[in-house]
């Protein structure tokens, strides 16, 4: 039924033909609510009218006054403005509207509510535009409808070449006579433009498509939803049907840039997910990921937790007007999740089962054993200067000249065993050298890496009556992931009910529950790249795990945790709101919803005496049990309100109020006795037992008031007011006020617009500011903490204080000024275009102190920060044709970051003969923060190239070797150190993000789609280049690939092996910059008429792939996860409809 | 019709929420103490000394452990790490931006944030009720006791550092240095009203009024007041609380084998009732999870070789000699060591000469010869056989090859008995040895060459080391003795460095605080006794190189650059000294 009205609506919007704004507004306010007794509304009502004279439509709305009748019309069909005189008493719908209408050529369908005002089907032939009946002419008969098989009223068919055409009755059909050969093209606003031959057809059956992007849509924006058409602010919408044919594990996997201004880089393991963030980084300190909304309220869980396959669309609020309703938390911006919901039609189930192979983008691996005794050699080398050239090479493979004997003697009592001398001389432990010798390698690397398999199976059924709606989903996920034992499993369901109670109360729940589970563990790729090819796997006995594959004690078995450590890691939540919403009389409605969030953790771990945690404490188990519970409460009173046609008037408020508790409980044992062999199951079994509890509070409530007032449907304003409370900042500051304003323009719509290529154009500004209240519950307070010790063997509990505290400390507030332009353009391209300015100011900040003062750091409110971006999103129609069409989407983005204060404590300047010329703001050097600089911007060495052989001298100086890395020492004073010699070189995040997709619909059922994405002009740590690894790991341990200087390889890009990186420490930026193909999907529906006789309405088979495609000059794993593995999928899937 | 009474309560509860905001936003932290609930009585304040007392155990354990760095700051030690990281290179390592491996700021980190938990009780000591002076005065002899503790080692190892005379609740950029002078008078005006109140008998690990005349004997040499000096070391050792260790006893006394010295070494002996000669003791047990520190002393890791690393020594063919395969005899017998602190010729030859009986070099129990290391490896063709030296590249013999006080450094390890890394053990803090040296000392910078020798004699006697004679008891014999006694207990750097300003400001055999930073006694007794710094030997990525400036260690840039509003001097030779002001000769109670 919604669906139906809404289609009404776009068509109202775009044609001004319609006259029903009031009815907008009506159905935007109360949603749902109109409930539907029965059918036999029209039956019992009975109407007293007595006017005289009136027009028509003014009879039309007494009629609506007194009823709940809504008229449903088209202008060239009815004539509002005609004059009538009208009686009736205690008369029935049909009665009135008989005499209405009588002597007119109008006749009417009551459905129910609605009344349909169409002209009577003889008339309709008077649209044809008479001409001559010609012989090859036939009369065609047909029916129009959407997806869902609800006609469409007043579609348009047109035969392309001629002006001939009609539009749809109320049951969606039409009757048109045309040439035999003739093309009709079939179009509705909303909708997709379609055209149909008539060759050899006399009936057609035509199915259009949702136009789902066009400007009309509905977008959800915080306590009430809104047409885009009337939005203020800077709101981008993602429709998850985008994203049906991808193995999505965690909806942040759709939102890998695809939208503007919204970055987010890919999760690597088998979870999923990534990072989010809307228009660059707002705070220092504090936590800036977005807010999320889940169905009209904040939802504080895990995202894993939301199944991707719910969700009906995704709105993002970007600017400070649209988020400013969410005040205190919306300073990042606010993700708002739609899940789906029952509608009236038939019972659907659908079910999807989704299958993938997951591989690498980039894979680097560890040296092979050849490379590995090569890296050895190369590096005693150039190490140990004192012995001769040859001493390190292999004794059967001597450089010219060289016999085994002399090479021998360079030992002062050689071996006859010529292998063991060289692998000695290569400081090869006794595990190795045998290995060498029986010819045994172990590829590491290989053994801890896997083929990962990701699988989602997901059900829902959903359907319902007038009164009751019903949505119910089950989805189970198993991800392995590419490193043995990442493994991620999560049961997700998903209940929404509502329910018309009565004709003034709707009420419904929404529950979701999901059974997270984590408990594997991995194997460690760092110790599979660290563990010498020349090691064991097991001990002599063939199956206890080594501890040391190749005897050093700083490089463990990377399978040993994954094969011995007993865990288990399950997370449960629940996530429920119960609502009920009233409408009162004066088109006031009430809808309080009370949402509740439970969360249990277990998280329990063993470590039994076969591995080396467990070894050293005679078994080793922990349990940490966490419990969380939320409530928050929702009031949303709404009134709704038009006058005159001219002023439409929306006011919103708000009263919530939310409580968070948490209960966690670390329990810790060791020495267990007879035997680890109950595990985490009785910890009681050890006799070294550790307890800490850790239980947190917080509070907070709001106060919320939002004013939408259009005028004339052309000019728009949206005003918010805020305040908030919150127990973090109790002490000083419980409260804050924010406030927003925006204005729209539909210039457009002006009587003296006239440019025909332009269909639409709005012009948008906004202002407003937002808070953010992410910090820790107890950051304003001193915190004690224990710490126990000994007297003799006397056990004493002692206390110290752990942070300073702040009772000063407030919100950090964002505040945003934003500029949009919405437009459509030749019928096929729409889209906007956006700029903001932001400034944080009180930023909550980690200030660094003197650590003399005992504190190192001190949360506070100190310094400003801005943001300023550029969105530019477009949608184009390329191709529309029946075989073919092709749509894209193209998205840019860019955001400059800036530090515009600190601490405001001021430093001299000093010019070159130390004499006072100023003073300037000083930088947080200890935290690399500068002011007028970037958050992100890289400040360290400049790597000029590696010292080479005849530069010994001019190395030394700085303590340098050759094949040391050469740094830029700005001051020429023979000493590097930061303050004189560290310059900014780039910047850490993206200067620029583009994204593109294109979808292909071919032969109409077969989809293709691809996403590429572009991030631009940032630079990454990558020091494989340098060889400057830790703990003499060239002469200890394997490590992964990389070219080395040698005198005879004097690279001027590689350092040599063990180069210096310490003093002073520096790191190799290399440019992340990437272009990938993100995303590729082929979907194929199967036909409908093939599937008609097995009961099934939708069958649709798709294969997709991700990250299949990547440029870049990065040479670590990967440009978006840098040094980590990013993952690649395959995967198949099936989406079929009952 | 139900459910909209339910939602109709609901709304109402909404509402009065809203009516009673007051209590709704105390922030109540439910888990965590706070100030104004526990710095209010005798216990709360006795729980922050508790903090006080574990903080002083920190550095002498883990490997390796900050103590160290006493060591390799001085003419007994290097650092042995081969790592990239390992501090070799003073000139290029040791800056204001870090100091290597070996990390000096830990010292200052360490000893600042006990200032600031001692400050907690100086600052509240009046909040309490407190039933008598003496309860009060306690606590704050205890307190100032710590304060003046940190202070001493700082001033001794960062120079002219700021002086916190308080506690700070909020932040605070504005601080400046203060001369080592007026730190040094104000902790000696300290601790003279603390030796008044501390008590004399405690339980092991809290102080004691000898503890506190011990430190007052070394605040007062390092204030030249050698008198003084010498009537609080006389307290300590006439208090008829402690008195040297001369017989045995503990848990091996009836194991002919061992001998006194063993005894006193021994972890169960430590802070055990009959053990008289202990007068400060950090507490460190196994199996208390949450007292006890972290995984142990780790003192094998720290003070002895890397013997058994496969690539270090050789045998005659050029295999490895030793190995150090779990559960192995001699892996058991010696630990895994790793020469974190590498000691020099000078402390493992040269002040053994001619050591007579000395039980603390005695190579039968208390003292692990060079000699006594077997090759282990069983692959091996000499299994069984002395490791010999002149197989070997002389350098793989810095981190594998010297000798080392067994009895003192090899703790049992409960957590790794198949490869030993030194156990949980108590540690000599001050012991009364030390103060019988102080004591010497203070004689001999007056002149009394025969009372010092006496007490140098009543350590040494107990040890059955022939007496020295008057006539040749100098400041560098004292030295040499104290490292014979006190090696991995005293903080070598402090001491040569106090005993270095001692010099300097009696412009002693030409040294002046005028040039201090280019010309001191400390690094003239490096350069004579440190065999390896200066003398271009080239270990893993850095040479050992030492300078004379290097006798303060670079103050941390952060904290200068955090300080933004006030002024903390570098030490000179750093980079930023050059910019440094007058330090403050004044003490306030702001401060």
């Amino acid at each position: 039924m919604t669906k139906k009205i809404s289609n009404l609506l776009k068509s109202a919007n775009a044609q001004k033909n319609f006259k029903i704004m009031k009815l907008v507004a009506l159905f935007l306010t109360i949603g749902m609510s109109i409930s539907y007794a029965g059918n036999s509304y029209s039956q019992v009502t009975t109407l007293n009218l007595k006017l005289k004279n009136k027009t028509v439509r003014e009879v039309f709305n007494e009629i609506e006054k007194n009823s709940e009748y809504v008229f449903l019309y088209n202008r060239e069909t009815l004539d509002p403005e005609r004059v009538v005189s009208i009686n009736a008493k205690k008369e029935t719908i049909s009665d009135v509207l008989d005499k209405l209408f009588e002597g007119t050529d109008n006749t009417y369908k009551v459905s129910d509510r609605q009344i349909y005002i169409s002209k009577a089907e003889r008339q309709q032939q008077t649209v044809i535009i008479a001409e001559p009946e010609q012989q090859q002419k036939k009369q065609i008969t047909g029916i129009v409808t959407d997806t869902e098989d609800i006609p469409i009223i007043g579609a348009n068919i047109i035969e392309i070449g001629t002006t001939n055409g009609t539009i749809t009755d109320i049951d969606g059909r039409f009757v048109l006579s045309v040439e035999n050969e003739a093309i009709l093209r079939i179009t509705y606003i909303g909708y997709l433009e379609q055209e149909v031959s008539v060759k050899d057809k006399l009936t057609l059956s035509i199915i259009l498509q949702e136009d789902i992007s066009a400007l009309d849509e509905l977008i959800v924006v915080g306590y009430g939803v809104q047409k885009r058409s009337d939005i203020t602010g800077s709101v981008q919408r993602v429709d998850a049907a985008n994203f049906s044919t991808q193995l999505t594990t965690n909806m942040l996997e759709m939102l890998n840039g695809t939208v503007a201004g919204f970055s987010s880089n890919q999760g690597t393991g088998a979870s999923g997910g990534g990072s989010m963030e809307i228009r660059g980084t707002t705070s220092i300190a504090a936590d800036s990921n977005p807010l999320i909304v889940l169905d009209g309220v904040i939802y504080n869980g895990s995202i894993g937790d939301i199944n991707p396959n719910d969700i009906e669309s995704i709105d993002i609020l970007k600017d400070a007007s649209s988020a400013a309703i969410f005040g205190a938390r919306s300073a990042s911006g606010v993700l708002i999740v739609t899940t789906k919901r029952g509608s009236t039609s038939k019972p659907k189930i659908n079910f999807s089962l989704k299958i993938g192979a997951v591989g690498v983008t980039n894979e680097i691996k560890p040296l092979n054993p050849q490379q590995y005794v090569q890296s050895r050699a190369d590096f005693y080398n150039i190490s140990n200067l004192d012995k001769p050239d040859y001493y390190y090479s292999d004794p059967y493979n001597l450089p010219g000249g060289l016999t085994l004997e002399e090479w021998k003697n360079f030992d002062s009592i050689p071996s006859d065993d010529p292998v063991e001398m060289w692998l000695n001389r290569l400081g090869m432990n006794n595990i190795e050298i045998n290995n060498y010798k029986n010819g045994k390698t172990v590829n590491w690397y290989d053994l801890v890496m896997r083929n990962g398999v990701r699988q989602d199976y997901n059900v829902n059924v959903s359907g319902g009556s007038q009164s009751l709606r019903y949505f119910w989903s089950l989805d189970y996920t198993d991800n392995k992931g590419i490193i043995m034992g990442d493994d991620y499993r999560n049961v997700r369901s998903r209940v929404n009910l509502d329910s018309d109670i009565t004709n003034f109360l709707n009420v419904g729940v929404n529950v979701q529950f999901a059974d997270r589970n984590q408990s594997s563990q991995n194997a460690n790729l760092n110790w599979a790249i660290t563990a010498s090819p020349y090691g064991n796997i097991f001990e002599e006995d063939e199956k206890t795990f080594t501890f040391y594959p190749h005897g050093d004690q700083l490089y463990l078995n990377p399978l040993l945790y994954y094969s011995l450590r007993d865990k288990l890691d399950v997370t449960q939540s629940l996530f429920t709101t119960l609502y009920g919403e009233v409408k009162f009389p004066y088109d006031i409605s009430y809808k309080v919803s009370f949402t509740n969030r439970y969360s249990w953790q277990k998280n329990y771990h063993f470590d039994p005496i076969t591995t080396p945690i467990g070894f050293a404490a005679q078994g080793y188990g922990r349990r940490i049990d966490e419990s969380v519970y939320e409530w928050q409460i929702d009031n949303v009173l709404t009134w709704t309100k038009s006058i005159a046609e001219i002023h439409h008037i929306n006011a919103t408020f708000l009263l919530n109020a939310e409580k968070y508790q948490s209960w966690n409980s670390i329990q810790e044992n060791s020495q267990f006795s007879p035997s680890g062999v109950l595990s985490f199951h009785a910890l009681q079994a050890g006799i070294s037992p550790s307890l800490s509890n850790n239980d947190q509070y917080s509070t907070g409530n709001a106060l919320m008031s939002r004013l939408n007032y259009s005028l004339k449907d052309k000019y728009l304003f949206t005003g918010t007011w805020r305040r908030d409370g919150y127990s973090a900042f109790g002490q000083k500051n419980p409260h804050a006020e924010f406030q927003s304003a925006a204005l729209g323009w539909r210039m457009s719509e002006e009587s003296f617009f006239n440019i025909n290529w332009i269909d639409q154009l709005k012009l948008r500004v906004s202002w407003g500011t937002n808070g953010n209240r992410a910090i820790g519950r107890y950051q304003a307070l001193a915190r004690l903490a224990t710490t126990q010790y000994l007297y003799g063997t006397t056990l004493a509990t002692g206390v110290y204080t752990n942070t300073m505290a702040n009772s000063d400390l407030r919100w950090e507030r964002t505040e945003a000024l934003n500029f949009g332009i919405d437009f459509g353009l030749f019928k096929n391209i729409y889209g906007s275009v956006e700029y903001y300015d932001m400034t944080t100011r009180d930023l909550l900040l980690n200030r660094s102190l003197p650590r003399i003062i005992g504190y190192s750091r001190v949360m506070a409110n100190l310094g400003e920060l801005g943001n300023k971006g550029f969105e530019l999103s477009i949608n184009s129609k390329n191709i529309d044709k029946e075989n073919l069409k092709w749509n894209s989407t193209l998205t840019f983005s860019l955001n400059r970051n800036k530090i515009k204060h600190l601490y405001g404590e001021m430093v001299d300047i000093v010019d070159d003969n130390g004499n006072i010329i100023g003073q300037k703001e000083a930088d947080d050097i200890a935290n690399e923060w500068f002011i007028g600089q970037a958050l992100d911007r890289i400040w360290d060495y400049e790597i000029l190239g590696v010292w080479q052989l005849d530069e010994t001298e001019q190395a030394a100086v700085y303590g340098k070797r050759p094949g040391d890395m050469k740094l830029r020492d700005v001051n020429n004073d023979g000493v590097l150190n930061p303050t004189d010699d560290k310059v900014f070189q780039g910047y850490k995040t993206p200067k620029y993000r583009l994204g593109l997709r294109n979808d292909w619909t071919v032969f109409k059922n077969f989809t293709i789609s691809a996403f590429i994405r572009t991030d631009l002009g940032f630079y990454g740590i990558n020091n494989l280049y340098l060889n400057g690894e830790k703990n003499n790991i060239y002469e200890r341990a394997n490590r992964l690939y990389t070219e080395y200087w040698m005198p005879d390889n004097p690279t001027n890009k590689y350092g040599r092996l063990n180069s210096e990186v310490q003093t002073p420490k520096f790191n190799y930026w290399e440019n992340r910059s990437f272009v990938r193909l993100q995303d590729l999907s082929v979907a194929y529906n199967i036909p409908q008429n093939k599937l008609k006789k097995y009961q099934i309405q939708n069958l649709r088979i798709y294969m997709s792939f991700r990250n299949l495609l990547t440029l870049t000059k990065w040479k670590h794993y990967d440009p978006e996860s840098q040094t980590d593995m990013m993952p690649k999928n395959s995967s198949i899937g099936i989406d079929l409809t009952f | 019709m139900k459910k909209k009474y339910k939602f109709f309560l609901l709304s109402v509860i909404a509402v009065m929420i809203f009516s009673c905001e007051e209590g709704w936003f105390s922030p109540k932290p439910l888990s965590i103490f706070a100030p104004e609930n526990v710095y209010v009585d005798k216990a709360g304040l006795d729980a922050v000394l508790l903090t006080c007392r574990r903080g002083l155990r920190d550095e002498f354990y883990g490997g390796p452990s900050v103590f160290t760095n006493e060591l390799m700051s001085s003419e007994c030690c290097i650092s042995g790490s081969k790592g990239v990281t390992a501090t070799h290179n003073f000139r290029i390592q040791v800056t204001p931006n870090g100091t290597g491996q070996s990390d000096f700021f830990k010292h200052w980190d360490n000893a600042y944030v006990q200032i600031r938990n001692a400050n907690v009780i100086i600052s509240r000591i009046d909040a309490p009720d407190w039933n008598s002076e003496q309860d009060k005065n306690e606590i704050l002899a205890e307190a100032y006791f710590h304060r003046a503790y940190w202070y001493y080692r700082l001033v001794n190892q960062f120079g002219d550092v700021p002086f916190l005379n308080r506690e700070y609740t909020e932040p605070k950029t504005t601080f400046y240095t203060h001369s080592r002078k007026t730190i040094l008078t104000k902790i000696q005006d300290d601790m003279e009203f603390a030796v008044l109140w501390l008590p004399n008998i405690v339980d092991p690990g809290k102080v004691n009024r000898a503890a506190g005349n011990h430190l007052l004997t070394k605040i007062y040499l390092a204030n030249s007041q050698f008198d003084k000096a010498i009537s609080s070391a006389s307290a300590v050792i006439e208090s008829g609380v402690h008195s040297l260790m001369k017989q045995r006893f503990g848990k091996y006394a009836s194991d002919g084998k061992y001998n006194v010295i063993w005894d006193l070494h021994q972890k169960e002996n430590k802070s055990s009732a009959e053990n008289k000669e202990g007068i400060l003791i950090v507490q460190d047990k196994y199996g208390f999870p949450d007292a006890q520190a972290g995984n142990g002393t780790d003192a094998i890791r720290n003070y002895s070789g890397c013997w058994w690393n496969t690539q270090f020594l050789r045998d005659p063919e050029g295999k490895s000699a030793c190995t150090d395969k779990s559960g192995d005899w001699q892996i058991v017998k010696l630990g895994r060591g790793n020469g974190y602190a590498r000691p020099t010729n000078y402390t493992s030859y040269e002040i053994w000469a001619d050591c007579g009986a000395d039980l603390r070099h005695d190579t039968t129990v208390n003292w692990m010869p060079m000699e006594k290391l077997l090759i282990n490896n069983p692959s091996s063709n000499y299994y069984g056989e002395p490791v010999e030296k002149k197989y070997n590249n002389t350098i793989d013999t810095i981190q594998s090859w010297f000798p080392w006080p067994y009895y003192k450094f090899y703790i049992e390890d409960e957590q790794r008995p198949l490869q030993p890394w030194g156990g949980h053990s108590d540690w000599y803090v001050f012991r009364l040895a030390e103060t019988y040296l102080l004591r010497a000392e203070a004689y001999w910078w007056k002149g009394d060459l025969i009372a010092a020798a006496s007490d140098i004699n009543e350590v040494r006697a107990r040890t059955l080391a022939p007496p020295v004679n008057p006539s040749n008891v100098t400041i560098e014999y004292i030295l040499d003795e104290r490292v014979r006694e006190l090696y991995g207990e005293e903080p070598r750097k402090t001491e040569l460095t106090r005993i270095a300003f001692i010099m300097a400001n009696n412009s002693f055999n030409g040294y002046s605080t005028d040039n201090f930073h280019k010309k001191n006694y400390w690094f003239d007794r490096i350069d004579e006794k440190n065999n390896f710094y200066n003398f271009g030997i080239m270990y893993g990525t850095n040479e050992y190189k030492i300078d004379p400036y290097h006798v303060l260690w670079p103050i941390p840039q952060d904290v200068i650059d955090n300080n933004m509003g006030g002024f903390i001097n570098q030490n000179i030779g750093y980079f930023g000294s050059e910019n440094n002001i007058s330090p403050k000769e004044e003490i306030t109670e702001s401060d």
